[in-house]
């Protein structure tokens, strides 16, 4: 992410290049094809000499382009390739005056997310969380949360995930949450239910005291739901999805008509989004109301697409850490009250 | 505002600004440009109630928008862009309403692939996607001229989706698969996200780089949801459809075309690693 790491590309540097793999075949037969060419290459002479002078040429200019530089752009006279590289200059200047400009909101924003921290927090407290969204015109029913998994780092590893479960789920059941869904790309938590459950119920000890509220892990993967007798209505249901539950799902279950379909069990016209929809609802999870994003930038990573449609999405920008206030943030914007400070 | 369209009526200041950007166009050429941008053109309506304006001329200066940013993405040599004209949900609309949407969309079709407009200019072939059941035979009329008519334009596609839902997009994919094998056309075996895919409206055209929202709403409202949802940067604009100008575009593809440099520059310095 430093500045420099787009520069040393200017000029005349000769280290043998590929351009990208992800060619688009329409483009690229006007010069880097070299390999078709060798192998159309005839018998006479001149011919020969003609294919070694274009190889020359196609291997002269394509490695003196940068990697990833369209097929179209890719200069095939020295006139063009001293004008491309006159632009490309200016166009590392231009990344680097955009990484200077993120040095800069990274540390507005961080500081913005530092100060609301200060000002918004849970301090273990139900009723404050209580405090801080009351007046508001509606709350979110379900909630779903993106995580990531961080290796070697503090806050990070399984522990780390179960940590920051914990924390949200405490601070969900504060904000008059019903369902609460966690997607992690790889599903690392979707089968350790009880652990995360000792955790979670440890953490909500600390906010809610003897009695507290009762929570109900269910992983729609596995069809595993703990603990797996209850006795009370829970306050609230955690789901534990991953990448799997999202376009896999969509395929498994077109898989699965095909073969209906196939013996004739199944008409293909009852396969409407009516029906899909209900199929995921139960066997995944229902549409969030709001999807909140605990990472720096705007990415779904990978969420069920069928169940994003209308989610409200929120994210901080340049956060890095589960917090409090970057929920309330946006439970906030949901309810489509604002902030005082800052936005 | 008031400023800037006042300089604005200096003599060469229009062609200042068109010469810059084309400049700047060029300039991000020679990174790297996203194959696939969409839209999801909002806030016509609410332009035109802030100006006191009719509904009809909100949306006539979101088709002037559009236009503009179809100028950029020729310039800078963008394959495909998608619109989202039309929701399936939109036909909830008052009956009025819908009317005069369907007969904005027949006239501005038509106006596209007028002679030397906008399609001939920047070889845009167009292409209309969504539930054909659902629109009126006008309309539909007036869509199969234009897709006629511009179909031998190979520069760039521009997808106009009409009317038109992921879901829906999503669902017709699963069905159509299932009937072929119902058909026994398929091996149930086969089907993986390749082969949905390549059964969706967006079959032929390169994966999604960039969505662009506008008017600050955060929700991606049943548009692009399969394509979207990773690998993809997706851009929540504060302003209404209208108000997109030019810059704000440039300054997202410049966004991009940086993290995509850095992202190469790490693939390559992860290769040099190996070959020592």
């Amino acid at each position: 992410m430093s500045p420099a790491a787009a520069s040393p590309e200017v000029m005349g540097n000769l280290k043998p290049r590929r351009p990208p793999p992800s060619q688009s075949p329409a483009t690229s037969s006007s010069s880097s094809s070299s390999s078709k060419r060798s192998s159309e290459m005839g018998a006479t002479k001149a011919k020969r000499s003609a294919g070694f002078v274009t190889r020359t040429k196609d291997f002269l200019f394509v490695n003196l382009v940068p990697l990833g530089t369209s097929p179209a752009q890719i200069p095939t006279n020295l006139f063009q390739l001293v004008i491309f590289h006159i632009y490309h200059t200016v166009l590392i200047f231009l990344h680097i005056i955009l990484s200077f400009y993120y040095l800069f909101a990274r540390q507005y924003y961080m500081a913005k997310n530092n100060f609301l921290a200060f000002l918004y927090h849970h301090h273990r407290t139900p009723q404050l969380i209580a405090q801080d969204i009351k007046g508001l015109a509606k709350t979110p029913q379900h909630v779903g949360i993106i995580l990531n998994y961080k290796e070697n780092e503090e806050g990070g590893g399984i522990e780390g995930l179960m940590e920051q479960v914990a924390d949200v789920v405490s601070w969900s059941i504060g904000a008059c949450v019903k369902t609460l869904t966690v997607y992690e790309r790889t599903g690392k938590l979707n089968k350790l239910h009880e652990s995360t459950y000792k955790v979670i119920n440890r953490t909500l000890k600390s906010y809610y005291g003897e009695t507290i509220p009762v929570v109900k892990l269910r992983t729609p993967h596995d069809k595993t739901v703990y603990p797996e007798e209850m006795v009370t209505e829970p306050d609230l249901n955690i789901a534990f999805i991953s990448q799997e539950d999202g376009r896999e799902f969509l395929v498994e279950l077109t898989r699965e008509f095909a073969y209906k379909a196939a013996k004739g069990e199944f008409e293909p016209s009852k396969l409407t989004v009516d029906n899909v929809d209900r199929l995921a609802n139960q066997l995944v999870i229902t549409e969030p109301e709001l999807i909140v994003l605990f990472g720096p930038k705007l990415d779904l990573d990978g969420f069920p697409p069928w169940q994003v449609r209308l989610s409200e999405i929120y994210y901080a920008p340049y956060n890095n850490s589960v917090t409090y206030n970057v929920l309330l943030r946006g439970i906030r914007r949901y309810s489509k009250c604002k902030i005082n400070i800052g936005r | 505002m008031a400023i800037t369209s006042w300089i604005r009526t200096f003599p060469l200041v229009q062609y200042l600004i068109a010469w810059t950007q084309e400049i700047f166009m060029s300039v991000l050429k020679t990174g790297p440009v996203p194959q696939h941008v969409a839209f999801v053109m909002d806030g016509n309506r609410r332009f035109a109630r802030r100006r006191k304006l009719e509904v009809r001329e909100g949306h006539s200066a979101g088709f002037e928008s559009l236009a503009h940013i179809l100028e950029m993405c020729y310039q800078v040599g963008i394959k495909v862009v998608t619109v989202y004209a039309f929701s399936i949900e939109n036909f909830k609309r008052p009956t009025v309403e819908v009317d005069a949407l369907m007969e904005i969309a027949r006239t501005k079709l038509l106006q596209i692939i007028h002679h030397g407009d906008l399609a001939d200019r920047f070889g845009i072939s167009i292409r209309v996607l969504g539930q054909r059941s659902m629109i009126p035979p006008d309309v539909l009329a007036a869509i199969d001229k234009s897709t006629e008519m511009t179909k031998r334009n190979t520069t760039a596609i521009l997808n106009i989706c009409f009317p038109y839902t992921s879901r829906d997009d999503i669902a017709t994919s699963m069905r159509e698969i299932v009937t072929k094998s119902e058909k026994h056309e398929l091996d149930p075996e086969t089907i993986d996200e390749r082969l949905l895919e390549q059964h969706m409206f967006t079959k032929d055209c390169p994966p999604l780089d960039i969505l662009v929202r506008t008017s600050g709403v955060e929700r991606l409202s049943d548009f692009m949801l399969w394509q979207s949802h990773q690998n993809c940067t997706v851009e929540f604009v504060n302003c209404l459809w209208p108000e997109f100008e030019p810059w704000r575009f440039g300054s997202i593809l410049l966004k991009w075309s940086r993290s995509k440099a850095v992202e190469f520059r790490k693939m390559e310095m992860e290769r040099d690693q190996k070959q020592l």
